[in-house]
């Protein structure tokens, strides 16, 4: 059994187990601070996984930098060693962009609190329907 | 009894996963391509982001990952500030009424919190600048800066108190013209070399950052014997300082409308 791989399927396996739970409280969690926990964990799991495919195995491997700059024959040394810079730089991207929907989802449910006095879903929908039937049957009562 | 069903529960999803790997590794399958080679796209970059000898498409940045964000694809980063900028804009119109709240006074933590952090945060703000600065030679860049330098800014409100921060001009509206400065900033140092060409009658591309064939716009500086971009230091610098006043004016106004709720006056 090759030791490499079978740490790289476990690695894998638990990444995947992640997104599981990730998902399970993204949709049946109606908190929303557990929400926005599955969300930010789905989110980092994505990144991990797109980070640990760029990989290269063999040699040891590089990182993505000119760690000399005036060498001419680094060029080689890179090409032959470093990670792949691609998946890297996607992920930069990405992780700006959830905190960006993170953040706005966090004063969403700073709100949600004012107006409902709860940041559970379920308790903030019924009580909505509830002051919209009384609202109903007060303007039936008139 | 809920937490030892918890426990268990963990113990079984982890004895699972490693049957299934093992499983997976005895019949020769891997979940990730394990590779040794890079392909084409990923060698072109590897290839021409640090090459003075081929001005055409060098983005003479050491730091192949920036270059990537700035050069290659500096669209992508284009956008993904313009989302930031988004977040922040639809925080602020949610609670405006706090935007020019004086947060109530604080006594902070104890003296001894407060001198260690009063050694440490120069460090730390100084750090965060030299992560920003050299983000076009090293990895890292105007983001991780930014968030550095803001997560000591958290720090001391929590050490000092916000209306520490208050009484030393760092209020929600001076942290929004910082942003907005540095925002306008950024989109100068995209059009600058158009601007440059109009002026001098060349071609020139927005977010441009080398000279080209066609568009001989380009700024780029010397450290020591080797030259390197400066227009993506520029972006570098201007990124760190809108990250830094984006995320503590959030600070300042979540945490604001937060302590009205709680104690009210």
């Amino acid at each position: 059994m090759n030791i490499t791989i079978f740490m790289l399927n476990i690695l894998m396996v638990s990444l995947i187990a992640n997104i599981v739970i990730a998902l399970y409280g993204l949709i049946f969690k109606p908190n929303m601070i557990k929400k926005i926990i599955s969300l930010t964990i789905f989110s980092d799991t994505a990144s991990i996984i797109a980070v640990v495919i760029g990989y290269r195995f063999g040699k040891l491997p590089l990182p993505p930098v000119y760690m000399e700059p005036s060498n001419p024959d680094y060029i080689y040394e890179l090409l032959s060693r470093s990670v792949d810079p691609l998946p890297q730089a996607l992920v930069i991207t990405a992780i700006v962009i959830n905190l960006s929907f993170i953040v706005f989802l966090s004063v969403i449910t700073l709100k949600l609190y004012d107006v409902f006095g709860s940041i559970n879903l379920h308790l903030a929908l019924r009580r909505e329907v509830i002051e919209r039937i009384e609202a109903e049957y007060e303007t039936f009562e008139e | 009894m809920l937490l030892k069903l918890k426990v268990i529960g963990v113990l079984v999803v982890t004895v699972i996963a490693v049957v299934v790997s093992a499983i997976l590794t005895v019949n020769n399958i891997t979940l990730i391509p394990v590779r040794s080679d890079l392909n084409t796209l990923s060698k072109w970059i590897l290839s021409f982001s640090y090459n003075p000898l081929h001005p055409l498409f060098t983005a003479l940045t050491p730091a192949i990952v920036n270059a990537i964000v700035w050069d290659y694809r500096s669209i992508d980063t284009f956008f993904e500030t313009s989302v930031l900028f988004a977040a922040v804009i639809g925080a602020i119109v949610i609670y405006y009424e706090y935007l020019y709240e004086k947060p109530p006074r604080g006594k902070g933590l104890s003296p001894i919190v407060k001198s260690v952090v009063k050694i440490s945060m120069f460090i730390a703000v100084g750090l965060g600048l030299a992560i920003a600065l050299k983000g076009h030679m090293t990895p890292a860049g105007g983001f991780q800066g930014g968030t550095v330098a803001a997560a000591i800014i958290y720090i001391m409100s929590m050490t000092y108190s916000l209306h520490w921060l208050y009484i030393r001009n760092i209020r929600q509206v001076s942290m929004l013209t910082f942003r907005t400065c540095g925002l306008i900033s950024l989109v100068i140092v995209a059009i600058l070399p158009i601007l440059v060409g109009l002026l001098t009658g060349c071609n020139a591309y927005i977010l441009q950052n080398q000279p080209k064939i066609n568009a001989p716009i380009g700024y780029s500086y010397d450290v020591g014997d080797y030259r390197v971009s400066l227009t993506i230091l520029m972006f570098n610098i201007f990124e760190f300082l809108i990250v830094l006043a984006a995320f503590t004016l959030l600070l300042m106004i979540l945490s604001i409308a937060s302590m009205e709720k709680r104690f009210p006056e």
